[in-house]
């Protein structure tokens, strides 16, 4: 399919759409840039991840279905967020599976995935010339398989931070745990605040320690749990969403 | 009911329909460097490897790295280093002196340096562990590569007794440091000969 | 005590915490380094999980076939529906021998069954023969993880244990020097025993065997002197062939500790001569979770500790958080099968971040039994009330846009108004050590509605 012939559903998360709007936005201009035609259907709320993961699946059955009825007439749905995007292919197996379920759950893509599986980006028209350190939220890493977990055997990969790489001026690091979870974890990083609050400060000392000016990543939620640590420590390091980024924001 | 009974028929009431059980494969590999593989794995198992081409120089190699050893047994008939008739010996608890043993084993994996051990080599079971030290010989033909050609190559119920030996005894038990030596063989020093 | 809360005094010595995720994140990097060094690794984990899935499909007629196998062996084989029935078929055996002292090497399933505190009631005494057991032991804990009993104790705390129970110098901490004494120790313990005890990492149909692997070699001193050999295994040990022992050994000890295989993988199959060998097979539990469709997979389990060593829960929390026997993930979907209430905390322990799936051995899905576990418990009402409430009202309010934004803008609202104080106070436990987002004015919606919607 052309890019300008797809109907592109812009799906943004509840609390990106509450708290972050300027990562909604470059969301939105990104895929813009690339010829698609993009809709943000209005009625939209949450994927009921929330719920789910406290163990109350039953409780975001409705959203489930309301997230079906905003976005079955689209050829794609495309949010900024793994985890999310995750929920709906993995977990809206509890309502029934019509068609138009069926073809939310396989139509709903990551950005990053999205851009580089359907739109087959090659190349960005943007600089960033700063320090980034690419923190991979675990539901788009070893949930979805959008890079090589450390863990497994295999041919090494990874599809954001090849985007990234597209990017003039950029100087990519390295962590000494590359795909280490940051303990945001959704209720969790609530009900377990200590664990929770430690795992990310340990991530942001990695990225500290190896030179990161900025963090970004693909999951505003753990970018969220990792910014308020630093905001709240008077850390110098930026944390900024993959989109903003790959948009050509500036620090 | 029986446990037995009761355990069985719990099984059978809860266990999934029938799986079937994979193909076997045994991963060769004919390009790799067999004993050079070997020599890096004693490395990591804390181990020794040292290779003889002479038999007959066998006994003053081992001489020269176990010195001074007193009670040494051995399953190669007629080993002159031998003072401690294994054969001999009723209770295992009697050989709580021994010093060092020189066992022939079956055969080596290269992969992760274990030596093959039955109980017709140990002559007494205990013997490979409460030894203060532990010389192995193998021929160096008798090397596989992995396990599962190890697994291919022996019968494993008879004797009743076999044991993979991969360097000597050790514990990480302590702050995740290696110490050498921890209930058993201090060292072990595997001959290749041939 | 629940996890978190046990959790949160594990981390007040912050230094503390980092110096445990490390200890294991050092062993998980020397896993992942030994499994890069097998080029079919992941072809392995897959035959691990076709021959456990074919087991748990034919349980009973494989553990039928190893009992007639291991008595043709000269083996004798009791079965135990549970930990009390185990203890008390143990115990009938070494009364019989009058055994006085009895030599243990690892073996979780005793510590599930609490073998020792029944054996000790009845007069005979028990030595962990293990590094790590005993230093558990003699410290009078549980062990903190299955491979690493001793993980969470620091060279000078072992050090000070030994100086009072093993008469070592004081102040020295030298873990060469402290497991020569342990060996010293042990040594008189094991020319002393009685009987001995292991437990069994794979138990063969086809042979009627067992095997144990230990890297001390503990497990072998003890049973290859004492007359008597008790080895201890759940149903699920049992593997169908001696081949298939090619795939598990070169998975266990690499998964475990990085190792390409234990120093020691012995294979019992029939007492030596003059003596006794028992095997005491155990149900405790295991024949329910086989029934449960979505958790049967748990019993794939080898013990490896991969799970926990990958854990970023598990390294900043410690084995004694989750109060079970078997910590960490695997844990923590073992334990809400014993008892739902209990441990109704255990399967909220994770942020699902998968690590634990992606490293077991066998390919447990284990993220993924935690999100099955974390539905019953909801279901079971074992939830605290507030969350289930809040997750009542969250779902109503996210299935209603309107209510949704209205509850949004007026949110963003207070928390721009309200002074600090009130927003950071003791309820919001996410600001304790974390500032919250600042609230836009504007929604994402907002802002498309005034700019892309003519």
């Amino acid at each position: 399919m052309k890019h300008s012939a797809m109907k592109v559903a812009l799906f943004i998360p509840c609390y990106v759409d509450q708290f972050y709007p300027q990562v909604g936005i470059a969301t939105l201009e990104l895929l813009e840039k690339q010829g698609v035609e993009v809709h943000f259907p209005t009625d939209q709320t949450c994927c009921g991840q929330p719920m789910a993961n406290s163990g109350c699946e039953d409780q975001g059955q409705e959203t489930a279905k309301l997230f079906v009825e905003n976005f079955k007439d689209y050829d794609y749905i495309v949010g900024p967020t793994g985890s999310c995007v995750l929920h709906v292919r993995e977990h809206f197996n509890k309502i029934p599976q019509t068609e138009a379920v069926k073809k939310v759950r396989a139509k709903t893509y990551e950005l990053c995935e999205f851009l580089t599986d359907v739109l087959k980006v090659h190349s960005f028209d943007v600089s960033f010339p700063y320090k980034v350190g690419l923190h991979l939220s675990c539901h788009g890493q070893r949930g979805m398989r959008m890079a090589q977990s450390s863990e497994l055997v295999g041919q090494d990969f990874s599809k954001m931070r090849s985007l990234l790489a597209m990017v003039k001026d950029i100087q990519l690091i390295d962590l000494d745990r590359k795909d280490e979870c940051c303990g945001f974890g959704g209720t969790f990083a609530v009900a377990e605040e200590a664990v929770s609050v430690k795992m990310g400060k340990d991530r942001i000392a990695d990225h500290k320690k190896n030179g990161a000016q900025v963090l970004t990543g693909g999951d505003m939620s753990c970018l969220m749990h990792m910014e308020g640590i630093i905001k709240r420590k008077k850390e110098d390091v930026k944390v900024m969403h993959i989109a903003e980024i790959l948009n050509g924001k500036t620090v | 009911m029986s446990s037995r009974k009761a355990i069985l028929k719990a099984i059978k009431k809860n266990k999934p329909e029938l799986s079937p059980l994979p193909e076997m494969q045994t991963f060769r590999n004919d390009t790799v460097d067999k004993l050079a593989y070997l020599k890096e794995v004693f490395k990591i198992i804390g181990g020794v490897v040292e290779e003889i081409t002479d038999t007959e120089a066998l006994p003053e190699a081992i001489k020269k790295a176990y010195p001074d050893k007193e009670n040494i047994c051995s399953n190669i008939p007629g080993f002159p280093l031998t003072t401690v008739d294994l054969s001999a010996i009723e209770d295992p608890h009697d050989l709580k002196d021994v010093d060092l043993v020189v066992f022939n084993g079956k055969f080596v994996v290269a992969e992760n340096g274990a030596v093959w051990l039955s109980e017709r080599e140990l002559i007494h079971r205990a013997a490979g562990f409460i030894t203060q030290h532990m010389a192995l010989i193998v021929n160096r033909n008798d090397m596989v590569w992995n396990m599962h050609e190890a697994y291919q190559k022996m019968q494993l119920d008879r004797p009743g007794y076999g044991v993979f030996v991969s360097g000597p005894s050790k514990t990480a038990d302590i702050e995740q440091s290696l110490v050498i030596g921890a209930h058993g063989a201090r060292s072990m020093t595997l001959y290749l000969v041939g | 005590m629940n996890h978190p809360t046990a959790a949160a005094i594990f981390n007040k010595d912050e230094l503390r915490t980092e110096w445990h995720d490390k200890a294991l994140w050092y062993v998980r990097n020397k896993r992942d380094l030994s499994a890069k060094s097998v080029p079919e690794w992941e072809e392995l984990r897959n035959l691990a999980e076709a021959i456990k899935a074919n087991v748990l499909s034919n349980l009973d007629n494989y553990l039928i076939e190893f009992e007639e196998n291991a008595q043709r062996n000269g083996i004798k084989v009791h079965w135990a529906k549970d930990a009390a029935e185990h203890n008390k078929i143990v115990h009938g055996i070494l009364e019989k021998k009058s055994v006085k002292k009895l030599v243990k090497s690892k073996s979780m399933l005793t510590e599930e069954c609490h073998l020792n505190g029944y054996l000790e009631e009845q007069g005979i005494e028990v030595v962990d023969t293990d590094l790590g057991e005993r230093i558990v032991q003699l410290a009078k804990e549980p062990p903190s993880h299955i491979v690493m009993p001793a993980i969470h104790k620091k060279k000078e705390d072992i050090g000070t244990l030994f100086h009072e129970k093993l008469g070592t110098e004081q102040g020295a901490s030298d873990p060469q020097y402290l497991t020569e004494a342990a060996r010293q120790h042990l040594r008189v313990n094991f020319l002393s025993a009685d009987a001995s005890l292991s437990g069994v990492n794979f138990a063969i149909a086809e042979t009627g065997g067992i095997v144990v692997c230990t890297n001390e070699g503990n497990a072998d001193l003890g049973i290859n002197l004492a007359p008597v050999h008790i080895a201890s295994m759940g149903i699920e040990k049992i593997i169908p062939k001696a081949e298939h022992l090619g795939v598990f050994l070169r998975l266990l000890a690499r998964s475990a500790t990085g190792q390409p295989i234990t120093s020691f993988s012995s294979h019992f199959h029939g007492p030596k001569p003059g003596s006794e060998m028992h095997i005491v097979i155990v149900d405790n539990g295991r024949t329910e979770q086989l029934g449960r469709e979505d958790f049967r997979k748990s019993l794939n389990c080898i013990r490896c500790g991969a799970c926990m060593n990958t854990c970023p829960v598990y390294r900043r929390s410690g084995g004694h958080s989750y109060g079970y026997t078997v910590p960490g993930p695997i844990g923590s979907i073992l334990s809400p099968g014993k008892d739902l209430k209990k441990y109704s905390t255990l399967p909220f322990a994770s942020t699902l971040c998968g690590s634990c799936s992606d490293v077991c051995p066998v390919k447990i899905d284990i993220h993924t039994q935690l999100y099955k576990w974390r539905q019953i418990i909801a279901k079971e009402h074992q939830l605290p009330w507030s969350k289930r409430q809040a997750m009542k009202i969250a779902g109503y309010m996210f299935a209603h846009p309107k209510l949704y934004r209205f509850a949004g803008k007026a949110g963003r609202a207070m928390l721009r108004m309200m002074p600090r104080t009130l927003v950071y106070g003791p309820w919001n436990a996410w600001g304790k050590q974390r500032d919250l987002p600042e609230p836009p004015k504007e929604s994402f919606r907002d802002w498309y509605i005034k700019n892309r919607k003519k």
